[in-house]
């Protein structure tokens, strides 16, 4: 029997096809490609602010850099990353599920996606925005004269995509369970993308009718966020962040469940507190609305409102601390391997960590003003998206890369990547804690020559970032070729999809499989 | 401690940084210890429990009620003293002294246009006596700005349309940062300029410098725009039918269209501008628009006169 590879391998056969495999596929080989493009930018930004003057750039080129890998950055790399690909890929694998409850709408997300996505780019080549990601107001609506419309219309569009695949996933958690996979026997990877679901569908609309209002307003002048014509500007800010920061959410979820597949199967142990790690993704999801206007301390919101926001921020904080305990939790009296996934799992505990701690420093009002809109805050959100999520997704890759394409990667190259990475990132990001606290702000070209030594310390970190993430995309493109075959279940792990053979076939499973208690390490029979 | 040749804490020029600085080091403490906690915790696990290691690994516990109460629990009183730390302080930083001297602030792409009570103008550069409680009243013309001071560890986002205001104590004479801290288009990064910390008697001398205060050109541009045909008695009796403005600042008024609204900057600001939207009651819409007539600065001379017929200097219109 042929695998989902090579069941049929005609072009056609891909661009139709409604296997969630091979759609997560699709999302990957696309999301790698918008990485690479916010990557670029990211390069060009960190070089031109190696020196103080601006000088590699002009003003206006360097505004739209940061504006571009905002954008791609956030919405066709983080927001997709592990939901289209891994959980794509891996959720009916692992529920026992021959596919997601509606494949065709799952092929349908990934070319509305494609289609966004592109048309985001778009408005890139055709000569960009520069009005950053977060498209504040009234500048994004009437004073900027680059392309909004052309890329709000984009993510307008990339949001379907979210919305069709948070539909997705809850209809198959709920409806398509193999028997004896209850609630409480989920794979917590299972958990998390169902609490991101929540969010997908519940977020997504909020952000599609701001961006609809910044089109009314910017072509038909209708007083919206513009003062000038009657508008308010706070409102933009609210309406932005009340999808936006659940969009946080969106974006380290499922890399908090990847985390916690890693962990048991390489301490060859039960992960500690399976209900509180559940309980605590989904206390994420619903907290996360509440807590937008934390963005908002220095902008005008009024002091009881700061109060509020501050209090339930610091609320939020808990269910993240809650998971961190437990995975620490999870390495008491295991037997642990250090192979390349346990690398960037660890990797990720440390930075989501410090991500995580930092946040409290930006949740706590007085000490916000003076950060908020400094390099704190840029370091502090790099940390949880490249230090948490990045890491959590590029674990997850090295982990089931085997299970997608049946190939093994060069082990001693994926380990070295991981440190790589690790060592990189923290030379680029955390320089920045400390210019944010002596008053450097984001978005600046040019900075005043008292910064330059941190920057240059930051801009060197980069380079060895950026090599870290070269690795992985060669040897995993060699290993395609050259690889050893892997085996249905190289780790000796747990979990439904490793009892299928690697790469699985084309409807998973011959026959109903037998589901067990989630996280059964040491392996019965094999140690 | 300097890295580099670069200090690794900006200066204190303000009387309230050092409790900034104090609450800082307060949750810096606390997320230094938790970080440390689960550092040292995952470093121990890890070495000693390394995959052929020689320990006792019987029953690893899957959960474990009581420490998970526990650390739930803990999480939260430890996020309550943050939060306390930091509202107690953000208080402090948000809410201007009544008795605070005034200075206005108007944003625009890229520059800062500062104007003192003397009527004394300038650009980029904000003098400030020291020891004195300062409230900038700001507003942008364009886009939105953010007024930050790095040394006073402070910052708010100048609004078009709205003012917002921030105060501040110098405690240290010498030249600080100002920096543009919200992204405002194409020269944002050049939007900046400094604070210029002097003694009381030399700001004064300084501030002399000035022809007109700001109520003087307020009161002229009042009448070349012919506000007084119609905003003053004759003989007795109000001209033509609009409330008069002797006394009205810091007042509450009733609106035509129901409810009242206290008369301050931003209503009065909205008056001149959309004097339709909230009429005050017993008089007619009559009275013509002003958007577009007149720059922030000339709004901001009209508001200060305004309030001067009230015998009021600061903008405490909302405070009262």
């Amino acid at each position: 029997m042929k695998d989902y590879l090579y069941e049929d391998v005609s072009l056609k056969s891909w661009l139709l096809t409604t296997d969630h495999k091979r759609i997560g596929i699709l999302f990957l080989l696309t999301i790698t490609f918008f990485f690479i493009i916010g990557g670029v930018a990211a390069t060009l930004m960190r070089m031109e602010l190696a020196t103080a003057p601006g000088d590699l750039v002009s003003a206006d080129v360097y505004n739209r850099l940061f504006t571009l890998h905002g954008t791609v950055m956030v919405w066709l790399f983080l927001i997709p990353s592990i939901p289209a690909t891994l959980g794509n890929f891996l959720l009916p694998l692992m529920i026992g599920a021959k596919d997601l409850a509606f494949p065709r709408l799952n092929l349908l997300s990934w070319y509305v996606f494609l289609f966004g996505g592109l048309l985001t780019l778009w408005s890139i080549i055709i000569g960009g925005v520069d009005t950053g990601w977060t498209f504040y107001t009234p500048y994004s609506t009437t004073y900027t004269n680059s392309h909004v419309i052309m890329m709000a219309a984009g993510i307008f569009i990339v949001g379907f995509s979210s919305i069709f695949s948070g539909l997705n996933f809850i209809v198959t958690v709920h409806s398509l369970r193999a028997p004896e996979m209850t609630w409480t026997r989920l794979p917590l990877f299972v958990w998390t993308l169902y609490a991101t679901s929540l969010i997908m569908v519940l977020a997504t609309p909020i952000l599609s009718v701001t961006l609809v209002l910044i089109a009314a307003e910017r072509l038909f002048g209708v007083g919206i966020f513009d003062p000038a014509l009657g508008g308010d500007p706070l409102l933009f800010q609210h309406l932005f962040w009340f999808y936006s920061h659940p969009a946080v959410y969106i974006m380290i979820l499922p890399g908090m469940g990847v985390i916690s597949e890693i962990l048991p199967c390489f301490a060859r142990r039960p992960i500690f507190g399976y209900k509180f790690i559940a309980g605590s993704s989904l206390a994420i999801a619903v907290f996360g609305f509440l807590v937008w206007g934390h963005h908002m301390f220095a902008a005008g919101q009024s002091l009881y409102a700061g109060l509020v926001f501050s209090f339930l921020s610091f609320l939020v904080a808990v269910p993240s601390g809650i998971k961190v305990f437990s995975w620490t939790a999870t390495l008491y009296k295991g037997s642990i391997r250090f192979d390349t996934p346990m690398l960037y799992a660890l990797g990720f505990m440390g930075l989501f960590t410090i991500g995580g701690l930092t946040g409290l420093f930006l949740a706590t009002l007085a000490v916000d003003v003076h950060l908020t809109d400094t390099f704190f805050v840029v370091a502090h959100f790099h940390f949880i998206m490249v230090g948490g999520m990045l890491m959590a997704y590029l674990g997850g890759l090295h982990f089931w890369w085997p299970k997608m394409t049946g190939k093994l990667y060069p082990e001693t190259l994926g380990r070295i990547s991981a440190v790589l990475i690790f060592l990189g990132f923290n030379g680029t990001f955390l320089p920045q804690f400390i210019l944010g606290y002596l008053g450097m702000p984001r978005r600046y070209y040019a900075y005043p020559e008292q910064f330059e030594f941190l920057n240059v310390i930051s801009s060197a970190g980069a380079v060895l970032l950026a090599l870290g993430y070269a690795l992985p995309l060669a040897y995993f493109t060699w290993s395609l070729i050259k690889g050893r075959p892997a085996g249905a279940d190289p780790w000796n792990a747990a979990g439904l999809e490793w009892k299928v053979s690697s790469p699985p076939p084309h409807h998973n499973f011959e026959t109903i499989p037998v589901v067990e208690q989630p996280y059964r390490y040491p392996r019965p029979g094999h140690e | 401690m300097k890295i580099g040749g670069v200090p690794l804490f900006p200066q204190q020029a303000d009387t309230g940084a050092a409790g900034v600085d104090m609450v800082a080091l307060v949750v810096c403490a606390i997320c230094g210890l938790l970080a440390l906690g689960v550092l040292v915790a995952v470093v121990y696990f890890l070495i000693r429990y390394r995959a052929g290691s020689d320990v006792n690994r019987d029953n690893p516990p899957e959960g474990h009620l009581p420490l998970e109460l526990s650390w739930v629990g803990g999480a939260v009183v430890l996020s309550l003293v943050m939060f306390i730390f930091g509202a107690r302080a953000y208080y402090d930083l948000r809410v201007a002294p009544t008795d605070s001297f005034e200075i206005e602030v108007v944003g625009r792409q890229w520059m800062w246009k500062i104007r003192h009570p003397s009527g004394r103008r300038e650009i980029n550069t904000l003098h400030v006596p020291l020891g004195t409680k300062i409230k900038l009243k700001m507003i942008s013309r364009d886009v939105i700005h953010s007024f930050y001071l790095p040394e006073f560890r402070t910052k708010h986002d100048v609004l078009p349309g709205r003012y917002t205001d921030l105060w501040i104590e110098p405690k240290k004479l010498g030249r600080f940062t100002l920096a543009c801290s919200e992204y405002c288009g194409t020269d944002h990064s050049r939007m900046k300029g400094e604070v210029v910390v002097v003694t009381p008697e030399e700001y004064e001398s300084w501030q002399a410098l000035s022809p007109l205060t700001s109520v003087q050109r307020g009161e002229r541009l009042y009448l070349k725009m012919a506000c007084d045909s119609c905003h003053e008695y004759q003989d007795g009796q109000v001209v033509s039918g609009a409330p008069l403005l002797d006394g009205i600042y810091g007042s509450t008024v009733g609106l035509e269209a129901g409810g009242s609204t206290k008369v301050d900057d931003d209503y009065l600001r909205r008056s001149i501008l959309r004097p339709k939207a909230q009429v005050v009651a017993g008089f007619q819409p009559i009275m013509p628009t002003y958007e577009g007539r007149l720059s922030e600065e000339e709004l901001l001379d009209l508001i200060a006169y305004i309030r001067s017929r009230s015998g009021s200097t600061v903008d405490d219109g909302g405070k009262k």
